[in-house]
């Protein structure tokens, strides 16, 4: 007699969506990328709080950070905006419609540099958006030249050593009027994956700021935003543990 | 937080308040001036209105507005008028 066995139960989250529909195109970036870490964190956080992808808009603008909104959440809408001009175009999806919950991904130099302007009344006016920021210290995507978040005294891989004071996204963020901000390290998965599910149940602009080591260009000895510097460095001001509401409290 | 989402920051080396501003850009600096980064929530502000409520926005998307909701009819025209006379 032939025995049958019953099809185990597909994986579903509390919405009943399957973990793939969370899961976007193949990445291109470079084996190793932080980036790639914080788009599978971007995957968990979304897929473990129940959101519908398609109540999302993914917004980016130009560089590794924001070619990275096509790796995660294949079925959200999306726009890939001009260098540096993601907050406007974000603001104005948001005010268009404010049942979208909106995740903008944008990267040192297009914070920092190109769309210092945009993020300045981005963080003033409260948007309510996530704007996640994949930190480098260098502009990856044209060969690692500083950006305005390396620090002084960092090296690049020719040797030339930075001079210029950074600009500190966070501090800045909060001086502005950002209602959430922190800062998170692409290597430290728990962390990051709390930081996120915390995000989206906040209302406002949450900034993270994410430290994520370029492997190409600025992982090297004497870069302050290298995997073997942030591992060193990181000092945490808390643990961050977050309880959506859907879930019960438990005691370890 | 508002939609009751509970936030635990458990305190590690120092008494952190992440809802104190002051402290928070203190920390960054310090922390910078030791060549060492800040992780974490740093601040949060949970009940800070957000730039859709300060415009006074209608929940819904503006493109699925019916013209009634969008476009004051001639009384009202009529009447702001009025009023600027």
């Amino acid at each position: 007699m032939a025995v049958t066995t019953p099809e185990p139960a597909k994986k579903t989250n509390r919405i009943g969506l399957e973990p793939t529909l969370y899961r976007g195109g193949k990445t291109t970036l470079c084996a190793g990328c932080g980036h790639n870490a914080i788009s599978e964190r971007i995957i968990d956080a979304f897929y473990e709080m129940g959101i519908n992808p398609k109540n999302v808009i993914k917004l980016s603008g130009i560089g590794c950070s924001s070619k990275s909104p096509a790796y995660f959440l294949g079925t959200s809408h999306g726009f890939n905006s001009v260098h540096g001009r993601m907050p406007s175009v974000g603001t104005g999806a948001v005010l268009a419609n404010g049942t979208l919950i909106a995740i903008g991904v944008s990267g040192d130099g297009d914070t920092g540099a190109i769309g210092i302007g945009q993020f300045v009344h981005l963080m003033r006016r409260n948007v309510p958006m996530i704007y996640i920021i994949e930190d480098n210290g260098c502009y990856g995507l044209t060969k690692g030249q500083f950006s305005p978040t390396a620090d002084v005294g960092s090296k690049l891989k020719t040797g030339v050593v930075n001079d210029l004071t950074p600009i500190d996204t966070c501090a800045l963020a909060i001086e502005l009027g950002a209602s959430f901000v922190a800062r998170s390290f692409s290597g430290d998965k728990k962390q990051l994956l709390a930081i996120l599910k915390a995000s989206l149940s906040h209302r406002g602009t949450a900034l993270i700021d994410v430290l994520s080591p370029c492997v190409t260009f600025n992982d090297h000895e004497g870069s302050t935003k290298s995997y073997a510097y942030a591992k060193d460095h990181d000092e945490p001001v808390g643990e961050v543990s977050f309880v959506p509401f859907f879930e019960d409290i438990s005691i370890e | 937080m508002h939609d009751g989402s509970r936030l635990y920051l458990k305190k590690v080396a120092e008494d952190y308040d992440p809802t104190d501003k002051l402290n928070a850009v203190r920390t960054i600096h310090e922390t910078a001036q030791r060549g060492e980064f800040a992780t974490g929530i740093l601040y949060v502000e949970p009940e800070k209105p957000d730039f859709l409520k300060l415009l006074n926005l209608v929940d819904e998307p503006l493109a699925l507005l019916p013209t009634e909701r969008v476009r004051p009819g001639r009384e009202v025209l009529t009447e702001l008028m009025d009023s600027l006379r």
